[in-house]
């Protein structure tokens, strides 16, 4: 059943983007648009089959930086988020410093991560994980302290410790949240790392699309921010699957 | 008396013009509004600071011109150019050439600024570095990609690229100071200030100086007004370079009105950034022929360079790139005539 629901909603999303694709065809063939403002699809389609193997090997550099960015920002994310829940003084403490980190434009930070973390992946990985940070930590919190309070008394007088509450009930309680928190945190670290990739890179998706846009090689730029979609696509869809997977007994599983 | 002193009053504000106008009036000519874009944010650079002082003073509008002036933040001029929404720009004759030859797009240089590379490469001045053939074993950085200045240095210094470690780092040039690199590209009107500003004063291996044949920032306009709408480039042309002749003129005066759009940078570092860029804007050929003098050979030297280094992806026709119709017209021996 759901096989065959995402297999439907799989045919409709590709459909509309034919769609689009047949518009903008006709669009740029008709008015004879040039390529350095708006590619026709086709050729965008016939530069990534050219340069497949480059946007293959770049696309899989970003991803790598996205993921361990992913893994560290909601790590920390969710580690804070479990001590602000645990403690009022540390949410009163640690929540102002987490607005903060949101509120920060990365892309006016990101140079300095360079300087810090050298020219490597580590400032990409950085960047990924500071953009994936607030989301992960709010959703975890929020998650955490949903736990109903009827149940942590029930199992406070059945005499469960702190931590077996926290296991058996906060975090199961908070797993909606955690992947709505991870949905949202996956896309923002593949921003992250273009992000880091524009500020001083030699290798990525990111630094494909920044050379592209100083070239006005359109094709290739889009043909990169496509790459970078799919990407995003597969990841929300593995988000997707894991929560249907572990959370089958919640309504949010079949409403997604 | 009073009414004397009335209709002369009425007189002396009907006559009034610019000192430097011929007697006769020329016929009046329909207001035209035009954007000018700047090529990056509000800063000294010398074509900007033309068109800022010409906007001050009253040429635009004196040339019946309404100019908008406007600026890029990441290189979108070039296609709101092309497009015809901007109708003025600037942009390094390097770069007109690369996007001519890689992607057809329809601009053109009509008045050459900058008559000099506007990069180069720095070390630290306490950097052991003294020769191009010292950054063997060194980290060199480069901003986005490996540019052909660089690779023609390389083969000018002797060096052994596969000694040099090379990488992308971006526009900070934080990098030098901590030694993260050994060797950072600069523009040389902004970053070798702002170093030594923190600290840091730096050494520069200037392509120009060293043989390269580059040059600088350019009036740039789109074939459409070229074709269209000449006497429109021409009068843009005439009161900007007007208005670059005040700021060489008075550096000071130039710099207040600089500030006026580039508030919160610092006066000094503008400063440093005009003076820089009136130093290369002149030599022999704008001695002799006016600031904005472009020369054929130079943009012919700078085709045959680039290509040599793989800096075009392929040829192109420099008389597509550049016409010196508009400054030729604009001087006469050497000198600028306002009319």
């Amino acid at each position: 059943m759901i096989a065959r629901r995402t297999l439907i909603d799989l045919g409709v999303a590709l459909g509309a983007l034919a769609a689009i694709a047949v518009i903008l065809e006709a669009w740029t063939r008709a008015f004879n648009v040039p390529t350095y403002l708006l590619p026709a699809p086709s050729a965008v389609a016939a530069r990534m089959a050219t340069d497949a193997g480059v946007l293959a090997r770049e696309g899989g550099i970003t991803l790598s930086e996205a993921a361990a960015g992913f893994v560290l920002g909601t790590g920390v994310a969710f580690a804070l988020a479990t001590v602000m829940a645990w403690s009022r003084p540390f949410e009163r403490t640690l929540f102002p410093l987490a607005i903060l980190v949101k509120l920060t434009p990365i892309v006016a930070v990101a140079p300095l991560f360079t300087l810090w973390f050298g020219f490597g992946t580590a400032p990409k990985v950085a960047i990924a994980a500071l953009i994936t940070f607030f989301p992960m930590l709010v959703n975890s919190f929020v998650g955490l302290r949903s736990a109903d309070l009827q149940e942590v008394a029930f199992l406070e007088t059945l005499g469960a410790s702190g931590r077996e509450i926290f296991r058996h009930l906060r975090v199961p309680s908070a797993l909606p949240y955690l992947f709505s928190g991870a949905r949202i945190s996956l896309n923002l670290a593949l921003i992250g790392a273009v992000i880091g990739e524009w500020t001083g890179a030699d290798r990525g998706l990111g630094r494909v699309i920044f050379v592209a846009n100083a070239n006005l090689d359109l094709t290739i730029l889009f043909g990169a921010v496509l790459v970078l979609a799919a990407i995003g696509i597969a990841a929300n869809a593995f988000v997707g699957a894991a929560e249907r997977r572990l959370l089958h007994w919640h309504p949010i599983a079949v409403a997604t | 008396m009073r009414g004397f002193a009335f209709l002369a009053a009425v007189l002396l504000v009907a006559c009034n013009a610019p000192a430097a106008a011929p007697s006769l009036t020329p016929t009046p000519v329909p207001t035209e509004n035009v954007t000018f874009m700047a090529g990056f944010k509000p800063q000294a650079d010398l074509p900007f600071v033309a068109v800022y002082v010409a906007q001050e003073k009253g040429y635009f509008r004196d040339q019946s011109l309404e100019v908008e002036i406007q600026h890029a933040t990441s290189g979108e001029h070039i296609q709101l150019l092309a497009t015809n929404r901007v109708q003025f720009s600037t942009g390094s004759a390097g770069d007109v050439m690369k996007r001519v030859a890689s992607a057809g797009v329809p601009i053109v240089s009509i008045a050459q600024i900058g008559q000099r590379d506007e990069q180069s490469f720095a070390v630290r001045a306490d950097s052991p570095i003294r020769t191009l053939k010292d950054w063997e074993g060194r980290l060199v950085g480069y901003k986005s990609t490996v540019s052909a200045d660089y690779l023609a240095l390389l083969q000018l210094g002797g060096v052994d690229r596969s000694k040099v470690r090379e990488v992308a780092v971006g526009f900070d040039p934080r990098v030098l100071v901590d030694g993260r690199v050994d060797v950072y590209p600069v523009f040389t009107a902004n970053e070798p200030d702002t170093l030594s500003r923190i600290g840091v004063p730096v050494r520069l291996f200037d392509p120009t100086t060293l043989g390269v044949p580059g040059l600088g920032l350019s009036f740039i306009t789109n074939k459409q007004t070229i074709d269209a709408k000449p006497d429109v480039a021409l009068r843009f042309l005439r009161a900007a370079l007007r208005g670059l002749a005040d700021a060489i003129a008075d550096r000071d005066a130039a710099i207040d009105v600089v500030m006026k759009y580039a508030t919160g940078e610092d006066r000094a570092h503008q400063r440093y950034m005009l003076d820089t860029e009136i130093d290369a804007a002149q030599n022999d050929l704008t001695r002799a022929n006016g600031i904005g003098a472009m020369d054929r050979s130079r943009y012919v030297a700078l085709r045959d360079f680039l290509l040599q280094y793989g800096g075009l992806a392929r040829t192109v026709d420099v008389d597509a790139v550049f016409t010196d119709r508009f400054v030729k017209e604009l001087y006469k021996d050497g000198r600028l005539v306002w009319r």
